[in-house]
């Protein structure tokens, strides 16, 4: 059994609780229109190319080669692995999980996409001690979701966008599956975060913004909810697009950075209701 | 920003900080002169005791406005004395020194005229290093001059050292009582060496009075002047100086009573030990809160002392430091270690003698007077053991989130262990500590003797090169070999190890010859007071007098060296890419025109400091071999060589002196610093280099340095605190000495390259100690702008 995995970051500090090991599966059934990791949407390995790199000696016989880059302009985009594969890299971190209270997050792409070989390796987290936890958009199959939650320490859980329709066009699926999950998770009493990528003309609005408090005080009275996260629009995301396909004409910039003022008004509004909530993270 | 504790300390803190360093020729007027009429007349160690109190009684004895701890050792702030007797400056090196753009010293056209009638012509031929370059073997001198080391003692006195606590116990009259005792027991029948310890014991009988007098002197001036305040109506400066008069009469003759007269004791002590001598890493209190903290809790207990008149108190001693700039190198570069700090670095927090945790309340102080100083000196560290409470290490955190480059941290789990293997019983381990930048020793019981550094990169290519320096053409080491015959990587290796072997030996012998011109020539006379034993052998600090007499070599550029080998190791010996013939065709062109090689080997290359088991055995295995060539080599006291893994600004230096390198680094380039990574190098974050360090035995050594680069935006919240606490503990469990950081963006550092006024207090870690970024040279200001910047994870 093998996963496709795109990334593995060290001392990743803003994923959970300590310091953690993140896990980037690839690979995501939605296609969010700020998506600012591009790179996980297909479930295949890719090959990027990242312009500044390049040294133009074309050792690559115009990108046929990738291997022979010298100066690593060209880049492999997601391997498979085996889970002992993983393990042993989650296993170097183990000095900084136990003096940090930090662990392992699954990320991608959306991990339980991999459902099979995310749950073998949580099983194996499980049985080493290490914490675990998920980061999802939870547009998953429920049973997938009911196997996986037993295993699960955390859940870091995407929050986009309430209105249906315009989750609709800017994701290109119905919420429905994705909150009926989030009660699912909150039901089970494994804690869960919130995060909300905050997104200037989409859900800055405060009909939104009053949708998703009235969701988190739900779900808090369900479960555990810890934390909220507000995560800004950043544009990081379009310029990697250019890497995925280099010939790519981007269409000019329809989302912005909600104002100071904004965010800090919805940051106010969560912690009027004794969430607590932080920005970025 | 937080704000110093009194609106005194705000104004003592300000003209220290703007007080351009200055020449002063006044120390070695008075020398000279007393060399003039008594050379000859004694021994060599009363002659140099004698000069020392020759000088306390004359200097100018300095007390500024508002002081509360008093003495300089020029005649004002940051006003630098010389020491002709060690290194002469020429009227070129003043000139030089008074114009050029960073690290200036002003000196007057009449001082240089004084300097060039007066104290030049007596001291030709008679500076201690002209004795040392007379004699040096064309052996040394070859490889010295084509930078494969350098040697500190041909500038200034090997290291003095770090005090532990019996200066709060004892006064100098106490000390000589136990002179006096030592003097008493002397057998002149069956002891030959009778009478060179009358000699050194009398000399140390002298600098006690010495450093009386000089307190005395204090007492009087501070005496006069509050009768001028009280003339003038100012009846509360008038009580601050009778008060200064008292503790001045009280300390250093008697054992401090109090706080104050405990911070003032250290304060006279140390300049004594900064004005008899011009040691490398000038001096040092070591475990200055645990010393004070009884002082402290008894005074406040009494209700004579309040936390905001300790702190006001703890302010006036750091800026006492930071008016005490490092004396300049003659042969005026700047490259070596150009800076105008002097290395005096305080231990905060760690373990008390008996293991147990020594962090207490003076501790929180000194943090707090970090933050609201942010001044050059003192260079500052926290000891973290296992035992140290989470609270003391988050709040040193966040003091190093200020980003002024202090405090470092240290772990003394790991240098206790390191002092015991080098032989130091469980309770002087303990005891000791970090002087200067990484360095650790036996605080008050040890010389620790810093010789120099060895460019391990530069040795390397001159292996590649049969012994030959390719700058210069001249054969400046044994031939090993030809590279391109070498039928193995193990042929190679080898080769390099004859190769350090025989360059660890040629400087070891001229640094032993060092040793006992020291000795015999400028022996240290105060400074063997205050270090067990020697009093009681009756032995000076520089010959054998203190219980444990230690010689470290410092190797540097661990990083460079581990990726060039693993470079030829898989590029040409494995994988075949290329051959050691086009290799070396390469690295003497620069690079020039083969960008794709260069590229090809910075990206597919194995690098230290990736938690890459590849490049970490031979890190690991080139650490190990170094610790063989130097480890255990005898000095000239019956003791040994040591290795350390320092580099200070040396990386810099032996970059430009070391041709283009098989990892890609090309010509002139600064080498790794310390055991740090390559610049660049390490892609996997502060986790993985802290694995990749963990891996060398870092027991073996006296210290390893490592430093980190983060970005504010990676030390914003309390979380992200907890998280730096947390890496700090995680690589100490994984056995590390010391790690540091700079937490500054690559934007402000180049900001401040644009802007240098607007930027006149942006301090950086440099290497064991912080500098103004503004005053360093434009290669060492890449230097520290191409570490690796973590951020946002």
């Amino acid at each position: 059994m093998k996963g496709c995995i795109f990334d593995f970051k060290r001392y990743s500090v803003h994923d959970g609780p300590g310091i953690r090991f993140s896990v980037f599966f690839k690979g995501c059934p939605l296609h969010c229109a700020w998506c600012h990791n591009p790179e996980s949407q297909s479930f295949e390995p890719q090959v990027l190319f990242i312009a500044n790199k390049c040294i133009g000696c074309g050792s690559c016989e115009s990108r046929q080669f990738p291997e022979k880059c010298p100066a690593k302009a060209l880049e492999k985009c997601g391997s498979w692995y085996t889970v002992e594969q993983v393990m042993k890299r989650i296993r170097r971190e183990i000095p900084f999980f136990e003096r940090s209270g930090g662990g392992v997050t699954f990320s991608g792409g959306e991990p339980m996409a991999q459902p099979q070989i995310l749950l073998e390796l949580l099983k194996e987290c499980r049985a080493s001690g290490i914490h675990t936890a998920v980061d999802t958009s939870l547009f998953v199959n429920p049973g997938v979701l009911s196997d996986i939650i037993p295993f699960t320490d955390l859940f870091l859980l995407d929050l986009k966008v309430m209105n249906n329709e315009r989750h609709l066009k800017y994701i290109g699926v119905e919420n429905g599956l994705i909150l009926e999950n989030m009660h699912t998770v909150a039901r089970s009493q494994v804690p869960f975060a919130l995060r909300i990528p905050f997104i200037g003309g989409v859900n800055d609005n405060q009909q939104e913004i009053n949708a998703m408090l009235q969701l988190a005080l739900e779900l808090s009275n369900l479960g555990n909810l810890t934390r909220i996260h507000l995560l800004p629009y950043h544009d990081y995301g379009r310029s990697k697009l250019i890497r995925i396909n280099p010939e790519a004409v981007l269409p000019p910039d329809s989302f912005y950075k909600p104002s100071d003022e904004t965010i800090a008004g919805a940051m106010s509004l969560f912690a009027s209701q004794g969430f607590t909530v932080v920005q970025g993270g | 920003m937080p704000q110093p504790v009194t609106p005194r300390i705000a104004r003592l803190r300000q003209e220290s900080f703007d007080t351009q360093p200055s020449l002063n020729i006044e120390r070695a007027r008075i020398e000279t002169q007393f060399y003039k009429e008594n050379e000859g007349k004694y021994s060599i160690p009363v002659l140099r005791a004698m000069n020392f109190l020759e000088l306390c009684k004359k200097k100018t004895i300095y007390i500024g406005p508002d002081e509360l701890i008093v003495g300089e050792r020029g005649p004002r702030p940051k006003a630098v004395s010389t020491f002709p007797e060690l290194t002469c400056h020429s009227v070129e090196d003043l000139h030089v020194l008074n114009t050029r753009e960073l690290q200036r010293y002003t000196i007057s056209q009449q001082d240089i005229d004084i300097y060039e009638r007066e104290i030049i012509p007596f001291w030709k031929g008679k500076t201690q290093r002209e004795r040392i370059f007379a004699q040096v073997p064309d052996s040394w001198r070859l490889p010295y001059e084509a930078g494969l080391f350098t040697e500190f003692m041909e500038q200034r006195a090997p290291g003095h050292t770090a005090l532990d606590g019996k200066i709060y116990k004892y006064g100098m009259k106490d000390f000589k009582k136990m002179i006096a005792q030592s003097l008493s027991k002397l057998d002149f029948l069956n002891d030959p060496y009778a009478t060179d310890k009358r000699e050194e014991l009398t000399a140390m009988d002298i600098s006690c009075d010495a450093v009386i007098v000089f307190a005395e002197r204090h007492a009087a001036l501070a005496e006069e002047m509050a009768s001028a305040c009280e003339a003038q109506g100012n009846a509360v400066r008038a009580a601050e100086l009778r008060d200064i008069a008292e503790v001045c009469r009280r300390v250093p003759a008697n054992a401090p009573r109090t706080y104050h007269e405990a911070i003032q004791m250290y304060w006279f002590v140390h300049l004594g030990t900064i004005t008899e001598l011009n040691g490398w890493d000038a001096m040092n209190p070591g475990h200055f809160d645990q010393h004070l903290a009884p002082f402290y809790e008894k005074d406040m207990a009494a209700g004579i002392l309040t936390r905001e008149r300790a702190k006001e108190l703890m302010s006036c001693f750091f800026i006492k430091v930071n008016n005490q700039t490092a004396p300049p190198k003659v042969g005026i570069t700047a490259k070596e270690s150009g800076t105008y700090n002097d290395f005096t670095n305080l231990n905060i927090g760690g373990v008390k003698p008996d293991g147990s945790d020594g962090v207490n309340p003076v501790s929180y102080i000194m943090l707090e007077t970090i933050e609201e100083m942010h001044l050059l000196q003192p260079g500052t560290s926290i000891h973290i053991s296992a035992v140290t409470p989470e609270h003391f290490l988050r709040e040193g955190c966040k003091v190093i989130r200020r980003g002024y480059g202090y405090p470092s941290v240290f772990n003394p789990d790991v240098y206790v262990q390191e002092l015991m293997r080098q032989g130091k019983s469980l309770q002087d381990a303990r005891e000791g500590g970090c002087s200067g930048c990484i360095e650790v020793g036996a605080f008050g019981k040890e010389a620790y003797l810093l010789t120099g550094y060895l460019n391990v990169a530069k040795i390397f290519e001159v292996t590649l090169h049969n012994g030959t320096d390719p700058v210069s053409g001249k054969q400046v080491s044994i031939s090993t070999g030809d590279p391109r015959e070498f039928a193995s990587f193990e042929e190679l290796y080898d080769a390099f190890m004859k190769q350090v072997r025989y360059i660890v030996n040629q400087k070891m012998l001229v640094s032993n010859y060092i040793d006992r011109m020291f000795a015999k020539y400028a022996p240290a006379t105060f400074l063997s007071v205050l270090m067990d034993d020697c009093i009681v052998r009756g032995r000076d600090y520089y010959d054998g007098g203190p219980r444990y007499n230690t010689n470290y070599i410092q190797c540097t550029g661990l990083g460079t060296i581990t990726d060039s080998l693993s470079s030829i190791k898989k590029h040409i010996y494995e994988d075949g890419t290329f051959s050691m013939d086009k290799l070396l065709e390469v690295l003497a062109k620069n690079f020039a025109g083969e960008e794709k090689m260069r590229q090809y080997i910075i990206n597919h290359t194995p690098f230290f400091g990736n938690d890459d088991e590849y490049a970490d055995y031979i890190a690991v295995r080139v650490y190990n071999d170094l610790y063989d060539s130097i480890e255990g080599k005898p000095n000239t006291k019956g003791e040994c060589y040591h290795l350390n893994m320092l580099s200070t600004t040396c990386h810099v230096y032996f970059g430009t002196v070391t041709g283009a390198t098989p990892d890609g680094r090309l010509a002139g380039k600064a080498l790794s610093d310390g055991t740090s990574p390559s610049h660049g190098a390490d892609t996997q974050g502060p986790s993985a280099v802290v694995r990749s360090l963990g891996k060398l035995d870092q027991v073996k050594s006296g210290g390893t340095l490592l430093n980190q680069r983060f970005t504010p935006s990676l030390l914003k919240s309390e979380d992200d605190i907890a998280n730096l606490a947390a890496l700090i503990r995680s690589y100490f469990a994984l056995g590390g000495h010391h790690i540091q950081f700079n937490v500054v963006d690559t934007k402000t550092l180049r900001d401040a390259q644009k802007y240098p006024d607007q930027y006149r207090d942006l301090l950086v870690r440099v290497a064991g100690y912080s500098d103004y970024f503004n005053h360093m040279d434009a290669a060492l200001q890449e230097d520290v702008i191409c570490r690796t910047e973590n951020q946002s994870f």
